[in-house]
């Protein structure tokens, strides 16, 4: 049986364009995915094998790293240290370069953490990064029930918790605001901790991680934001008694937040702009995506990217290239958001905002 | 006011002794259920002669739990043998006991399917549960609460599963379920507070059968617990 269409696939089809560096991103993910099979022996009862990052977001180029936890979710064991150790030996067998050096990944994480410590005074930038990065970019390749739960335990958490006012019944607005700050939350730390990375490292790696800023991150930020408005962009059929109901509403909230997430985010973006039925926003927006994945997907530009020096960066075509297309990528968010006259450019004003 | 069938599966009350699962409940007026476990496969045969001759005029509803495995029958006389059971009663089958859905068929509205914990690969969710109706259009569905739990502590599958499935929905089956599986003495606090999420979305006359493995003096506890849970 033929595959349906994917979103993108379908915006692609009805703007008459190709973004072949997206297409070619996604059948390389497609394959990596297969090849990371080897890693399924390796399943135990309670902990998932969680990929973040380009695999996450089906960006896979031909120097994408494996950004990767052993997700635990029940009785401790002091032999998931071992399942680490094992699927670091795997990956590396399989050829891939180990992740980067924040502890952020390659690790066991607790889903108590990701559950329990959302704001407040024991939340911290890693934990932050790891919640939003399972939400809206990440894949299990073992065990993805236990992401299944996990997600959903948080989800819980943000929309069970987020009554902080008493407000009239019905709800005009369905929102998440909990989720909806931190994923706010999250587009700001990141910007701030590249900041903080290029104090530490005295730029190195300044140019890559900026241009990622740019785009990848900025999607997430992106389609956060969508999942946030989600109930009000494509409300579900029985919205109007699920509004009328508070407490039917956290649970069917969380579902309906869940559906969306199971996108990756650019297939996210794509199903709202299908809705919405902006073409030329769609048409600038991805192909300002395509750009930045063309120059992460060759070999030479990427390189030249790796190692730029912030002297010579103006004088570098392949710079230019990434700051150019960024710009065409944020113009494109700007318009989606804030310049068509639409429903979200008023959630956006009203919600994420002010 | 109507109250909603309810009492313990026979195997929960007394493993695979269904005359003693019987006996400790047909004296309790607060019992209005049972559910006949023939869970494990050598105790289907003796359960299904033996049907003739029970006496379960106390209860309102009966159903019966097929084997969750099966060796000694193939499918075709194990289906064959469960149809012989009372038209009346639903007919409980784990999804992954079903290899030929067609063979099932004869069942009709009878055979009604459980959802599953996390040690089986289909009937989880509620993806999982779809694709099976889509096969079997005229199953009925037990909900187990347990089960959903193990899968989703916060309920919003088991949730899901009845606005989706409500129009299937047969019976539940109550319990809290360990995290290997397994079903536990009592309900505890969480499970209650969890089980208690979903009360306000069960059509008020759908049958709770507990499987709780309780001791005979925790029958009245565990009953009045689940009872309050579930009250309209």
């Amino acid at each position: 049986m033929q595959e349906p269409f994917s979103n993108t696939e379908l915006l692609s089809r009805r703007l008459g364009t190709e973004w072949p560096h997206i297409a070619e991103a996604r059948r390389r993910t497609a394959s990596l995915r297969a090849k990371l099979d080897a890693l399924a022996p390796l399943t135990t009862e309670d902990a998932a094998t969680i990929l973040f990052g380009s695999i996450g977001r089906e960006e896979v180029t031909e120097s994408s790293d494996v950004d990767w936890t052993i997700l635990i979710d029940g009785p401790s064991d002091p032999s998931h240290l071992q399942l680490v150790a094992k699927t670091a030996d795997r990956l590396k067998d399989l050829g891939f370069k180990p992740p980067g050096s924040t502890d952020t990944f390659a690790v066991l994480v607790d889903s108590h953490e990701l559950i329990h410590h959302i704001a407040g005074t024991h939340d911290t930038n890693q934990n932050l990064t790891r919640r939003i990065l399972l939400l809206f970019e990440s894949v299990a390749v073992t065990q993805p029930l236990v992401r299944e739960r996990v997600v959903r335990n948080i989800l819980d958490r943000y929309v069970t918790n987020d009554v902080v006012v008493p407000r009239p019944e019905p709800l005009n607005e369905v929102i998440p605001h909990f989720l909806l700050n931190d994923v706010v939350r999250y587009w700001r730390t990141m910007a701030s901790d590249y900041a903080a990375k290029m104090w530490e490292r005295e730029t190195k790696g300044w140019s890559l991680r900026n241009a990622k800023l740019r785009f990848s991150r900025k999607l997430i930020f992106v389609a956060g934001l969508l999942a946030c408005f989600s109930f009000e962009l494509d409300p579900p059929p029985d919205a109007d008694d699920i509004r009328a109901d508070r407490q039917n509403l956290p649970p069917r909230l969380a579902s309906h937040a869940l559906d969306h997430l199971s996108h990756p985010p650019l297939e996210a973006v794509a199903k709202t702009l299908l809705t919405l039925g902006q073409d030329s926003t769609a048409r600038r927006l991805f192909s300002a995506y395509d750009r930045f994945l063309h120059v992460l997907g060759d070999p030479e530009q990427r390189n030249e990217l790796d190692d730029l020096a912030m002297a010579d960066a103006l004088n570098s075509e392949v710079w230019r290239e990434v700051r150019d297309a960024s710009h065409d990528f944020r113009a494109a968010v700007e318009a989606l958001f804030l310049k068509n006259d639409s429903r979200l450019k008023d959630l956006t004003l009203r919600f994420g905002v002010f | 006011m109507r109250l909603r069938p309810i009492g313990f599966s026979s195997g929960a009350l007394a493993k695979s002794d269904y005359r003693r699962g019987i006996e400790l409940q047909q004296s309790n007026e607060d019992i209005t259920a049972i559910e006949l476990s023939a869970l494990r496969e050598p105790e289907l045969k003796p359960l299904l002669s033996a049907i003739s001759q029970l006496t379960l005029d106390h209860f309102q509803y009966v159903s019966f739990h097929a084997p969750s495995r099966f060796a000694e029958f193939d499918e075709t006389e194990l289906v064959s043998l469960l149809n012989s059971i009372p038209g009346s009663w639903p007919i409980i089958v784990h999804p992954d006991l079903i290899r030929d859905p067609e063979l099932w068929a004869i069942l009709g509205g009878r055979l009604c399917l459980e959802n599953m914990d996390m040690r089986k690969r289909i009937g989880r969710t509620v993806g999982e549960m779809q694709l099976i109706f889509w096969q079997m259009p005229e199953a009925g569905f037990c909900l187990d609460l347990g089960h959903a739990r193990q899968i989703d502590p916060t309920m919003s599958i088991a949730i899901e599963m009845i606005r989706i499935f409500g129009g299937r929905l047969r019976q539940l089956h109550v319990s809290e379920v360990g995290t290997f599986g397994e079903h536990r003495s009592r309900i505890g606090f969480l499970a209650q507070e969890a089980f208690r999420k979903v009360a306000r979305y069960l059509p008020s006359d759908v049958p709770l059968i507990l499987e709780s493995l309780v001791a005979e003096h925790e029958i009245d506890a565990e009953l009045g617990v689940v009872r309050d849970l579930f009250a309209a």
